[in-house]
C-alpha cells in the first residue's frame, strides 16, 4: 500500500466506525432505532466501498 | 448553495426508496411473527453464512442470489438538476434497482424480514440505509479534498462486504 494512501485509509476507517459505535451507543442505551440507523447505515455505506 | 439542494433531493429521494423496500419488507415479515426469538437468531446466522459464501466466498460465482446487474438507466437523471437527483436518489435508496456488490444489504433485508421490528425501528433502518447511500455523494461535493480522496478509494469488497456484513448481523442480533 502507498504511503501516500495511509491517511486516507485511516479516514475509511473511522467512517467504518461511525455504525460500530452507533450500535454500541444503542445496545448501550437500550435504544434500538438507534441500533436499527446504524446497520442500516453500515449496509448503505458497505455499497460504496465505505464499510 | 446549489450542490445543497441536489444533495438534499438526492437524500429525499433515497429515502423514499429505502423506505418503500423496508415497508415492504416490514409487511413480508408478519409471516415471521409467530417465530421464537432463538429460531430467528439461527435463521440470521445461517442466512448470513450463506449469504457470505455466495457474495464473497467459496459459492461465489456458483450460486447466484438476485441482483439487478445492471446501472440505473441514465434517463431518470432527464429534466432538472433536483429532479434527477431526487429520481436518481429513489432507484439507489430502493437497494435493488442496481449492482450489490457488498453481501451486507441483502443480510440486512433478511434481518428485517426475519426480526419483524417495530414500524419504527424499519424506518430508522431505511433512514441509516439511506444516509450511508447518501454520504459518498455528499463527500464528493462538499468534502475537502483529503476526505474526497478516501471516498475515491476502493477496498477489497470480500474485506469490506464481510465486515459490513458482520455488523449488520452483529445489530440484527441486538433487535431480536
Amino acid at each position: 500500500m502507498p504511503l501516500t494512501r495511509t491517511p486516507a485509509r485511516l479516514r475509511y476507517a473511522s467512517v467504518s466506525l461511525l455504525p460500530v459505535g452507533l450500535i454500541a451507543a444503542g445496545a448501550w442505551a437500550q435504544l434500538p432505532p438507534v441500533v436499527a440507523v446504524a446497520i442500516g447505515l453500515g449496509a448503505g455505506l458497505s455499497l460504496s466501498g465505505s464499510v | 448553495m446549489r450542490d445543497a439542494s441536489i444533495i438534499i433531493a438526492y437524500l429525499v429521494g433515497t429515502v423514499g426508496g429505502a423506505g418503500l423496500t423496508a415497508l415492504i419488507a416490514w409487511t413480508l415479515s408478519g409471516f415471521a411473527e409467530s417465530v421464537p426469538p432463538a429460531a430467528r437468531v439461527v435463521v440470521l446466522v445461517a442466512g448470513t453464512a450463506f449469504l457470505w459464501a455466495t457474495k464473497h466466498g467459496p459459492l461465489e460465482g456458483r450460486v447466484r442470489i438476485p441482483e439487478n446487474r445492471r446501472q440505473i438507466p441514465s434517463m431518470v437523471l432527464t429534466g432538472s438538476l433536483r429532479r434527477g437527483a431526487l429520481r436518481f436518489g429513489f432507484e439507489m435508496g430502493t437497494g435493488v434497482r442496481t449492482y450489490v456488490p457488498s453481501m451486507a444489504p441483502y443480510v440486512l433485508l433478511l434481518a428485517l424480514l426475519v426480526v419483524r421490528p417495530t414500524l419504527l425501528v424499519t424506518l430508522a433502518v431505511a433512514v441509516g440505509f439511506a444516509v450511508g447511500r447518501t454520504t459518498p455523494l455528499v463527500a464528493r461535493l462538499v468534502a475537502p479534498p483529503a476526505v474526497q480522496e478516501a471516498f475515491a478509494l476502493q477496498p477489497d469488497t470480500r474485506i469490506s462486504g464481510l465486515g459490513a456484513g458482520v455488523l449488520v448481523l452483529t445489530g440484527a442480533m441486538l433487535l431480536v
